[in-house]
């Protein structure tokens, strides 16, 4: 059984971890617990800092940007965000299967992301700075709420995505955006992985104005969603656009596309993808133009994807079996992380699948400079960092 | 003195005579920057004309515990683009080559000046007005750049290493802009696409 630190202040958590590294005992730093399967194993006996207590939400004055304390669940940042008509864009499946119960701290800490990425750019450009406690105690604060001049890489976006490995976030500062108010999405379909590639290419370029441009693939069929705002500035609604939308797709010879206003559920369906519960479940990240070779590998694979139509994302749910035989059908620049794995089957399977080399040394020599007891999440990252 | 002396040497060696100046006269070009004038005179401004050329100087600077400072166009405004002390200046104006443009990618080398990225229709490449840095500039200055996907980096121990948005780990290419040289040096740069704002 492992034992459970439960901090209530930064300066909790921050000497949680500096008696750990002391005590050279391995954390395990818990959120929400809805992605403690990704990445390697932590050693069994790691002390758990769990972050649940440090849940606050401040918008600041100008009211388009805030400060969410690491424990805060994003679905309650997000409703407090609404109430004053913004959001922060950033949209990841918020749970597997259960309660929404993924926490600001946890979606930073992977990096995870969501449909509105197409419009807004990943998680880390929603981000202007960051608190975070290393292991040696001290709490490090960046961003332009405080006097920190950045020397060298920028630590909110190291910290984004190192699954924990260099330090506990305690808060993340994140900018606002207007809510959209209503939408509309087109939903086109296509019968080769060729036909769905090309046309999300020409889509992409010809509708900039998209919110969100995603696609859904399976057994040697699929279809674009695309999904769209009205415009302020020339009063067109968002269903006027996503006809046009919906003409392009008639033009690269998709079928007969549908424009929806009640589109939520089509979207909700998309970001459940991204998660399994009984499946593997790969993230690729690849060239956008590569899109149709990695849906042929999910074909032989026989797996299904969502994934980011133009920015060369995909989440691939297939049987374990299947994960070697689809790596190897990957395009060779393609980087397949395996995150959700059935139980049981975690230790057969190589979650990163990085080779050595000198990005990996690179990798090891910002653990090692920011966490040189190396007890931050150790052997959850790439490389068994 | 002697490590300077030294150092020069071996900086005409990697790039050839003709890209290390040291004539006080030439050298005086490089005392401004966008703002300041009358900065400290470098020891030597250095053209290198690739990455293994940038690999080898940082590296025989490492060695030799000389400073040395990158410049592009010497446009910035915050003394940035100045040598310090007895130091050198590594200018990348000779890496102007526009690698590859392939749909919503381009690679280009950092001494690209921002104004002959090529046009793009609905987009743009860097979300800027200025015309006068150099992508090396601008991005090793500006804290926030989010469309980088790759880059080629000369680390300030003297190693060169691809950087891949893609690859699963830190995400160094994330956070390399704003790094103001102290992070390496950005020798080739990929950016994606992004809506004109």
């Amino acid at each position: 059984m492992s034992e459970t630190v439960v901090p209530h202040s930064f300066s909790d958590a921050a000497a949680a971890l500096a008696t750990a590294a002391d005590q050279r005992r391995a954390v395990r730093i818990v959120g929400g617990g809805t992605k403690l399967g990704w990445g390697g194993a932590t050693p069994p006996r790691a002390l758990h800092l769990q972050m649940a207590h440090l849940s606050r939400v401040t918008i600041h004055e100008d009211g388009a940007s805030a400060t969410i304390n690491a424990g805060t669940p994003l679905v309650r940042a997000q409703a407090t965000f609404a109430r004053s008509g913004m959001m922060l864009a950033a949209d990841p499946q918020l749970g597997l299967g259960r309660a929404p119960a993924a926490t600001i701290g946890g979606v930073v800490a992977t990096a995870d992301s969501g449909p509105l990425s197409h419009r807004h750019g990943p998680l880390r450009n929603q981000i202007l700075g960051i608190t975070v406690a290393l292991s040696d105690g001290t709490i490090v604060r960046t961003g332009p709420r405080t006097d920190h001049v950045q020397d060298g890489l920028d630590i909110a976006r190291l910290f984004t995505g190192s699954f924990g490995t260099l330090g506990a976030i305690l808060a993340v500062d994140v900018r606002l955006r207007p809510f959209p108010g209503n939408t509309a999405s087109t939903l086109g379909t296509a019968g080769s992985p060729e036909q769905l590639s090309a046309a999300a290419e020409l889509i992409a370029l010809r509708h900039p104005e998209l919110e969100a441009f995603d696609y859904a693939w399976r057994g040697g069929r699929g279809g674009l969603l695309a999904q769209l705002t009205g415009d302020p500035v020339t009063g067109d609604t968002a269903e006027a656009r996503a006809k046009l939308v919906a003409q392009t797709m008639r033009s690269c010879g998709l079928d007969e596309p549908v424009v929806r206003t009640d589109d939520a559920g089509l979207w909700a369906r998309q970001r459940a993808g991204q998660r399994s519960a009984e499946r593997a479940l790969l993230r690729v990240h690849h060239r956008p133009q590569q899109l149709d070779s990695v849906l042929y590998a999910a074909d032989a694979g026989a797996g299904t994807v969502v994934g980011r139509a133009a920015l060369g994302i995909a989440y691939l749910t297939l049987d374990v079996p299947q994960i070697a035989q689809v790596r190897a059908a990957l395009p060779d620049e393609a980087a397949a992380v395996a995150l959700d794995l059935p139980a049981g089957a975690r230790a057969a399977v190589r979650a990163w699948n990085v080779p050595e080399g000198p990005e990996l040394e690179l990798m090891r020599e910002l653990k090692a400079q920011f966490d040189p007891a190396g007890i931050c999440n150790p052997g959850v990252f790439v490389g068994s960092i | 003195m002697e490590a300077a002396a030294e150092l020069i040497a071996r900086a005409r060696l990697i790039c050839g005579e003709q890209h290390v100046l040291t004539n006080p006269t030439v050298l005086s070009t490089y005392r401004s920057d966008g703002m300041r004038r009358n900065g400290p005179l470098p020891a030597a401004a250095i053209l290198p004309g690739s990455a293994p050329e940038i690999a080898n100087l940082v590296s025989a600077c490492a060695t030799s515990g000389i400073p040395y400072t990158t410049r592009g166009a010497g446009t910035s405004q915050d003394g940035g683009a100045l040598a310090v002390g007895n130091g050198v200046l590594l200018v990348l104006s000779r890496l102007r080559r526009i690698i590859s443009e392939a749909g919503s990618e381009l690679t280009v080398e950092a001494g690209v000046p921002l104004a002959a990225l090529p046009h793009l229709g609905a987009g743009t490449w860097l979300d800027t007005t200025d015309v006068l840095g150099t992508v090396g500039g601008y991005v090793a200055g500006t804290t926030g750049v989010g469309n980088i996907s790759a880059l080629q980096l000369v680390r300030p121990d003297g190693t060169l290493v691809e950087l891949d948005g893609r690859f699963p780990g830190y995400d160094v290419v994330g956070a390399f802009p704003g790094s103001r040289g102290s992070a390496g040096i950005a020798v080739t740069v990929t950016l994606r696409a992004i809506p004109r704002p």
